[in-house]
């Protein structure tokens, strides 16, 4: 994730000028005022028995998307020992900054660090953490003329079994500078494999970025990956002269053609393109869209389009919009390995329509109700079977009297969900259709013109907080435990769940579940993390009061747990 | 996957994408009002130097005369479609070279061309590579007027000590010069000797190679320490430079060590105290080594209120812009949603005392702006919290160019006899909105924005969008020399007859004295009914600056001007032109109106971190008269014909007293 990260950030910068094409919600920095009781957190940062001192620990709220914030931050003692104090309660992650360390027993979200839930007055001691030395690789890349190659990103890829995430400062770093010299640090003891350029698999598209581009190619000059030299790294160690020497970078190809409509064959002019590069891993072997992007063009005059920045790859072409339009657009899908490919034709479809009206359950103050019903992010999905159909960005436009309508749907099932940015203690409850509920999503049939849709939310500002005891075991390393709470009489069968509220359990076991509408709840105890069995999850019902606090204890026992067992 | 697992997850496909389009949309919506905030100056050099055809204006013109676009409409339209697909399809191609410093042919050069747009959709610039030759081809580009720029890792724009380059349109042909960038590399340890592992590295550039300051802007680059604690700034054009590490990044996605401690400079001191370190393109500067003080860094914090919008219009966030207050040079964004129930909150750590500016944009997916004014924050030894900014609605300036050829009379007169018929799309018109700023008093922050650039649509139409208040000039800059600024007329002085028909013949009347040289715009005005007549026949001025005495040498920060000698064109601003000599002296002025002028060589002050002296002398109607005196009194005149082409002029400063 921190490579694609950083080539985000990278192209970012190329293709800002795209901007006007519209914008994609990002949630906010929540930086709650602390009316409660503070909290404290305080452990030590060591490096096998030794402290280690003069090491900034950072504090982090969870939600945040945008550039990159600390709720606090404190560096340890000469004892290697931290204390963060008056910290409002929440949910946080906390992690050492340390680049050039391996820090052990991280979670694997953003931002990085390991999760913690603090409640009001909590004082929570040895929150530790165990650094290790990170070990170094380093060379120089070169091209076939023996110049330098400049800029580039190297990639250092895991060769043993268990992928383990290596390091979370890695993205930025590893690049070649003007002598083509890169120096990747912080890494775990293991096998690697270091490659630079483009791998035609990796999903990964540039938007906006240089119009040349390098073949993927490993240490020392290998195209395939089974001929890949590999790298044994032992902990904190060095090895040098990890060179690979590339082929002279090629331009990047060019796919055109033209959007026509699919009814008429004019062709379709002003319409927005996008492009995203193909991975294996869409049901039934199929292939899927690993990312997409747009650099803002459109189509000219004559409908036509020309995507002229592809390195090797199998790309998706289909034509997006960030408004709701009265069209969706076919896929085109081009093989691009060392040529232009020309003469493309991608089909405009009229699509079906769709009329309904949102409901919020749980607001009794009418100006209250008209604010929120504004918030609503009410966003939609239609579920065709195909991986590559073009996706649709649309959040719906709800009018003052909760009515909406959703045009240019393709056929399929139509799903509609709360999508980004979150209203607290906003949540779906139902879907109906001619006021019969809706459990499967809404069947839309070509050009069809659906009415009678009523999307049902529920407002609240109750909390659960939980705890969850642990016995017979301890977790396995990097497992997490998640609880989500169901409001009685939602709906939870199928890919879109309503009214499912997931929350971290900390370290403690402690878990919050905030912003529920009053109600009788399901809460659902899960284990996920590498090498942990798939099990039933512990289940427990709870009431909870409006805009009250209701709490649960759960008793986990890994013993039985991992068997399958479940305990009332 | 499991069935159940998915209950905590939205299905694979559409998170996956989700996050990605999300974080990246995040990111582009960072940088834009950076790019605003530079590009819009037409002062800030944000492009790759372009010589093309510098000197040579006579086969500029010849070949534009024999330029052909690539048109091709499809079949089987209706003829209203078809139409509309010839106006808007019209494309053609920019083609050009990239040559390294020895002349050699740069390969695999990333070039683009950048476009002014009248309006939204933003049409994001064409890109194309350089082959082995070096050549390239920017094709299906609409017309326009284009800013052509070349990128290649390590490698810097060779523009120094260059006047502006010119601006492109289809047809032309360019080369652009790059050279292998300088480089500063060092160490840098925290206070105990040990190297500090993962920190900002900033690396700013405060001054040109000749010791002129330039703006601020793009004047940082940034970069990390390694397990070492060495960095490695490579690619940086000559200049003067100062380095400082720790601080906060301009953005970051993980945790930066030090992020919020204030910067050190290098050699272990504050701002005031850095050192100064020449780097010039191609060398290298070593042993920049940098002692880390572990000064706690303060934070500046504070909320926004922006004009009421539909919330469903309102997916952009605010950003906010920190810039350092007495260099200019841009620090960072804090990106700040802007709907929902978010906090209103920005923040930004690591900072030293020291003033800095703050101002907060905000866009809407409709095109709706709205801008706080800028405001200026002192920290001394302490946090600054609880700052409020307030965004007012952005205006625009909005009116019609009409282009007006040579009557077959007056092509068949003088020096306009025999030359070929010049050709101007609309579309090839600069339009800058200027904002004639009021100049601040001390410690208030100035407005860093200089207005606003863009082309009319093929029908004339222009919007300069993104305006602040204030008082506005409007300049039109004809991507063809031939044709010059016959009038700029603002509604108010609009006089009451018919408009000129766009096209129509006319007579060679010197450029006419609008009562009105300028506008004030309210807060969100949408002032509409400006008139901009741009018409064929410009001459074209060139020549040397010399120093008066031989050997000795001109004084830095030369302006040559003309100014009118006829007493009735005194107020006159379509009748006073400025040009920046070259290093060798050498100058041209173009799209200059016919008349008879008074040339002045004149040393200026210009700093582009103030931005009060950026403004053209002749806007003030004093130093207007000032500088006809100071004109008057050398008696170096000059007259132009229309279509009259003077070169190889000498000018001789200091002018001999007369």
């Amino acid at each position: 994730m921190p490579n694609s990260l950083a080539r985000a950030a990278a192209f970012a910068l190329a293709c800002v000028l795209a901007c006007g094409a519209g914008a994609a919600p990002c949630a906010a920095q929540q930086t709650a005022p602390p009316k409660e009781a503070p909290a404290t957190v305080a452990g030590r940062v060591t490096n096998g028995e030794k402290g280690m001192p003069g090491v900034e620990i950072v504090l982090t709220m969870p939600d945040q998307t945008s550039n990159y914030k600390s709720a606090a931050r404190v560096s340890t003692d000469a004892e290697g020992r931290f204390r963060l104090t008056g910290v409002a309660p929440g949910r946080y992650h906390l992690m050492p900054v340390a680049p050039a360390h391996v820090v052990s027993d991280l979670g694997s979200g953003w931002p990085p660090g390991r999760p913690i839930t603090l409640s009001p007055g909590d004082t929570v001691e040895d929150f530790n953490f165990t650094l290790t030395r990170g070990g170094v690789i380093t060379g120089r890349v070169t091209d076939s003329e023996g110049k330098p190659v400049i800029g580039e990103q190297v990639n250092i890829l895991s060769a043993d079994k268990s992928q383990r995430p290596m390091s979370f400062f890695i993205g930025q770093r590893n690049r070649t500078d003007d002598r083509g010299v890169y120096r990747a640090y912080g890494l775990a003891a293991g096998r690697y494999r270091v490659s630079v350029g483009q791998d035609r698999n990796s999903g990964n598209i540039s938007v906006g970025g240089p119009r040349r581009f390098y073949r993927r190619t490993f240490h020392p000059d290998a195209t395939e990956e089974a001929q890949a030299k590999i790298i044994e790294l032992r902990e904190g160690g060095e090895v040098t002269e990890v060179d690979i020497s590339v082929p002279k970078a090629s331009r990047t190809f060019k796919a055109e053609g033209r959007f026509v409509s699919a009814e008429t064959g004019q062709p379709m002019p002003g319409l927005q393109f996008a492009f995203g590069a193909l991975i294996p891993g869409g049901e039934g072997g199929n292939r899927r869209v690993g990312s997409y992007g747009s650099t803002g063009q459109r189509t000219n005059a004559r409908g036509e389009f020309v995507l002229d920045e592809l390195p090797p790859s199998t790309y998706a072409i289909f034509a997006v919009s960030d408004e709701n339009v009265e069209w969706y657009s076919d896929t085109a899908t081009v093989d691009i390995e060392d040529a232009d490919v020309t003469g493309l034709e991608i089909k405009i479809h009229r699509g079906a329509s769709v009329n309904g009206v949102v409901q919020i359950e749980g607001v009794r103050d009418r100006a209250a109700y008209a604010k929120l019903l504004q918030q609503v992010p009410l966003a939609r999905h239609v579920e065709t079977g195909n991986a590559l159909a073009a996706p649709s960005w649309s959040r719906l436009v709800i009018a003052p009297d909760g009515s909406f309508r959703i045009g240019g749907l393709r056929p399929g099932k139509l799903r509609l969900m709360l999508g980004w940015p979150q209203v607290k203690g906003l949540s779906m409850v139902r879907i109906e259709r001619d006021n019969v509920e809706a459990r499967d999503g809404i069947e839309i049939t070509e050009a069809a013109n659906i009415s009678g849709v009523r999307v049902l939310l529920a407002y609240g500002n109750a909390v659960i907080r939980g705890q969850v005891n642990v016995t017979g075991g301890t977790l396995p390393q990097g497992a997490r435990l998640m609880v989500s709470a169901r409001r009685a009489g939602t709906n939870t069968s199928g890919p879109m769940p309503m009214g499912m509220q997931p929350a971290e359990v900390d370290t403690r076991g402690r878990f919050t579940i905030e912003g529920l509408a009053a109600g009788e709840y399901e809460l659902q105890l899960r284990l996920f993390g590498p090498n942990v069995p798939n099990a039933p999850p512990l289940k427990q019902n709870v009431s909870v009061p409006e805009g009250g606090e209701s709490a649960v204890t759960f008793a986990l026992n890994l013993a039985t747990f991992n068997k399958g067992d479940t305990t009332p | 996957m499991s069935a159940s697992r998915n209950e905590h997850a939205q299905p694979r496909p559409r998170a996956a994408l989700n996050f990605r389009s999300t974080r990246l949309r995040v990111a582009r919506f960072v940088l834009l009002p950076l790019l605003l905030l530079a590009c819009a100056s037409s002062a800030t050099p944000c492009r790759a130097q372009t010589d093309a055809a510098a000197a040579k204006p006579n086969e500029k013109a010849d070949e534009k005369a024999s330029r052909k676009t690539d048109d091709d409409a499809a079949p089987g339209q209706s003829a209203e479609a078809m139409r509309a697909a010839q106006r808007a399809g019209v494309t053609g191609s920019i083609k050009g070279r990239v040559l390294g410093e020895g002349g050699e042919p740069l390969s695999g050069v990333t070039v683009r061309a950048n476009g002014r747009s009248s309006g939204l959709p933003f049409v994001p610039p064409a890109t194309t590579a350089t082959d082995e030759e070096g050549q390239f081809t920017l094709e299906r580009l609409a017309p326009n007027v284009y800013n052509v720029t070349a990128e290649l890792p390590g490698y810097v724009a060779e523009s120094e000590g260059q006047p502006a380059p010119p601006r492109q349109r289809l047809g032309d042909h360019v080369t652009l010069k790059m050279a292998k960038g300088g480089v500063i590399t060092g160490t840098v340890t925290d206070a105990s000797g040990e190297p500090l592992v993962g920190a900002n590295v900033r690396v700013i550039r405060v001054r040109d190679a000749e010791g002129r300051n330039i703006g601020g802007g793009f004047g940082a680059r940034e970069t990390t320490t390694d397990d070492r604690g060495v960095y490695r700034a490579y690619g940086l054009a000559s200049g003067i430079y100062i380095v400082s590490a720790g601080g906060a990044p301009m953005w970051a996605f993980w945790p930066v060590p030090r992020a919020e401690h204030a910067p050190t400079y290098y050699p272990s001191g504050t701002r005031d105290t850095a050192a100064e370190l020449l780097v010039r393109s191609g060398q290298e500067t070593t042993g920049i080594d940098i002692r880390f003080r572990e000064e706690r860094g303060q934070r500046v914090s504070g909320t926004f209120i922006t004009p009421p919008s539909s919330p469903n219009d309102d997916f952009g966030g605010v950003s906010v812009q920190l810039v350092h207050a007495a260099s200019g040079t841009y620090l960072g964004s804090a990106w700040i949603q802007n709907r929902g129930d978010a906090d209103r909150v920005f923040s930004f750590e690591g900072l030293a005392d020291g003033d800095y500016d703050l101002v907060a944009q905000h866009s809407t997916r409709s095109g709706a702006s709205s801008k706080s004014q800028p405001l200026r924050v002192s920290v001394r030894g302490a946090d600054v919290t609880g700052i409020k900014l307030t965004l007012v609605a952005l205006g625009s300036l909005s009116g019609t160019l009409s282009v007006e050829p040579l009557s077959e009379a007056e092509r068949a007169r003088g020096e306009c006899k025999d030359r070929p018929a010049a050709r101007l799309l609309p579309q090839e018109t600069a339009i800058f909105a200027r904002l004639d700023a009021p100049p601040v008093a001390r410690g208030q922050a100035p407005v860093r924005f200089f207005g606003s650039e863009t082309v009319p649509d093929d029908g004339g139409s222009f919007t300069a969008r993104n305006l602040d208040a204030g008082r506005y000039r409007v300049e039109a800059r004809p991507v063809d020399e031939n044709f010059y600024t016959r009038a700029v007329q603002f509604p108010e002085a609009a006089p009451a007859a018919a408009a000129p028909k766009p096209g129509a013949a006319r007579s060679a009347a010197p450029p006419s004295t609008s009562a009105r040289d300028s506008i004030d715009l309210r807060p969100g005005q949408q002032l509409t009914g400006v008139r901009v007549r741009v018409a064929e026949g410009a001459a074209v001025f060139s020549g040397h600056l010399v120093p008066a005495e031989e050997g000795a040498q001109l004084p830095p920060q030369m302006r040559l001007f003309l100014v009118p000698s006829e007493r009735e064109h005194a107020d006159n601003l379509l009748r006073y032109a400025s040009a920046t000599p070259a290093s060798d002296g050498a100058f041209v002025f173009r799209n200059l109106a016919p008349g008879r002028y008074l040339v002045l060589a004149r040393q200026v002050n210009i700093d582009p971190a103030d931005p009060a002296s950026m403004r053209p002398f002749f806007w003030d109607a004093n130093e207007r008269a000032k500088m006809r005196r100071e004109a008057e009194a050398v008696n170096l005149p000059i007259e132009f014909q229309p279509c009259q082409r003077i070169g190889d002029f000498t000018v001789r400063y200091p002018h001999a007293a007369k």
